[in-house]
């Protein structure tokens, strides 16, 4: 799942791409993602959790957006790494 | 009617002849069984609980009776059925009181689905509800005993029941008696000589079991639930000092979400309810080897008016914004780290 595929139409707790359908939630500074597809439920911190939160508020997240909320490339590219590192993306 | 309002004998009889209904709560059991043990166990610890309906319809139907063939005879045993199944395997004759308990356990555990359940004990006070969520062995029974007998309303000491509907989280349970083992049993007997409890029952696959009679209070109010306040893990360790120390939320959400029943089952449901839950607690971890020293830490925390909710939790439009330096802030470690911690897998 690339950055452009973020949208933001299924309301904002949601974050939807090609192998993953997520619902996220946050408390006092993690953010929970529960994976429909295997039924996990993850708790992530840091980058990947920032990256989760923003997509899911941006209402489609392009690249720049994220960029911005997130910092630079590298971290942008820290984030989607984390993320894939637990599963949540492909 | 409460079934300590029957005679033995009545009771012996309903139990054989189409069953008895009992109303645990917001969970109504039939019973049906002619092993007199049974019988006892109920009179023993259940006197305060009302009848459900005789012809109602009950959440579960259960039988307790002996196998066919010879094992009625040599070294006796009992069945415990649900809905005309053996769930379990054959127990001593003696132990059928406590397969009584498991069974029903059992039941609420695999077969309600309409709501989430926490391996949890649950108590009240002024209001407000503590949850004790914790695996078998960890305590967590002899604190929710230690506490029913100094003022705090039992809900539960074993499946804390929280409605899926939206809106108002709330805490419920059946207020059955509570399930003591081994060393825990002389320990309540020590803290609580006016406790109620069942005899011993010895060489069941948990060790020596006994049952501690719920206050006819908690009994009373059995239908009311209350409002979550606190989640403590609670940890017996022996000869630890008692120690109260704070849990983050989302660590709190992951073991509360293990020690789920049916979260699996119920898929994103359970996952918003327990988060709107965990938003609206103070989260702890608790050592303790002391009963009454654990008492007492309880009972000062529920004198303490604390902000314990996230601010806004509850509200309409809340969405949970995430704070602090690992979401909103600049100090964000890197990717790799703390990225996914221990994911919750379904498997119950």
């Amino acid at each position: 799942m690339e950055p452009e595929a973020l949208p933001g139409g299924e309301g904002d707790r949601v974050l939807e791409g090609e192998a993953a359908f997520l619902e996220i939630r946050a408390l006092d500074g993690g953010v929970l993602a529960f994976h429909a597809g295997s039924g996990e439920t993850h708790w992530l911190e840091g980058l990947p959790a920032r990256l989760l939160w923003a997509g899911a508020h941006l209402g489609g997240a392009a690249p720049e957006r994220l960029r911005e909320r997130l910092g630079d490339e590298a971290a942008l590219a820290e984030a989607m790494a984390g993320l894939r590192a637990a599963g949540l993306i492909r | 009617m409460r079934i300590g309002q029957l005679s033995r004998s009545e009771l012996a009889g309903r139990l054989a002849r189409g069953g008895l209904s009992l109303a645990t709560g917001p969970v109504t059991t039939r019973i049906r069984t002619s092993i007199p043990g049974v019988a006892a166990h109920l009179a023993a610890l259940y006197a305060d609980f009302p009848l459900g309906e005789a012809d109602g319809i009950a959440d579960f139907s259960c039988q307790l009776r002996p196998p066919r063939g010879v094992r009625r005879y040599y070294r006796p045993q009992v069945l415990f059925l649900a809905d005309g199944r053996s769930v379990f395997k054959p127990l001593a004759y003696h132990q059928a009181g406590p397969m009584l308990e498991w069974g029903m356990n059992w039941c609420i555990a695999s077969q309600l689905r309409d709501r989430l359940i926490f391996h949890a004990a649950a108590l009240e006070r002024g209001g407000r509800a503590l949850l004790l969520a914790a695996p078998p062995g960890s305590g967590k029974s002899t604190l929710c005993a230690a506490l029913a007998c100094r003022g705090w309303r039992l809900l539960t000491d074993e499946a804390a029941l929280v409605e899926l509907g939206a809106g108002r989280v709330s805490v419920a349970g059946t207020a059955r008696p509570v399930s003591l083992k081994n060393a825990s049993i002389e320990a309540v007997q020590r803290l609580a000589p006016e406790a109620a409890l069942s005899a011993p029952c010895r060489d069941t696959l948990k060790g020596t079991v006994a049952h501690m009679r719920p206050p006819p209070e908690s009994v009373r109010r059995a239908q009311e639930p209350a409002a979550p306040a606190w989640l403590v893990f609670p940890r017996f360790v022996p000869g630890a000092p008692t120690r109260l120390t704070e849990r983050s939320r989302p660590e709190a959400f992951m073991g509360l979400a293990a020690n789920a029943f049916n979260y699996a089952a119920l898929g994103r449901r359970a996952f918003h309810r327990t988060a709107d839950l965990v938003e609206r607690v103070a989260c702890y971890d608790f050592r303790y080897s002391r009963l009454e020293e654990a008492v007492q830490v309880f009972d000062e925390l529920a004198t303490r008016r604390e902000p314990s909710a996230v601010p806004g939790a509850g509200e309409p439009g809340y969405h949970g914004r995430p704070h602090g330096p690992g979401v909103d802030g600049a100090a964000a470690g890197g990717a790799g780290e703390r990225a996914a911690r221990h994911p919750v897998a379904p498997g119950r």
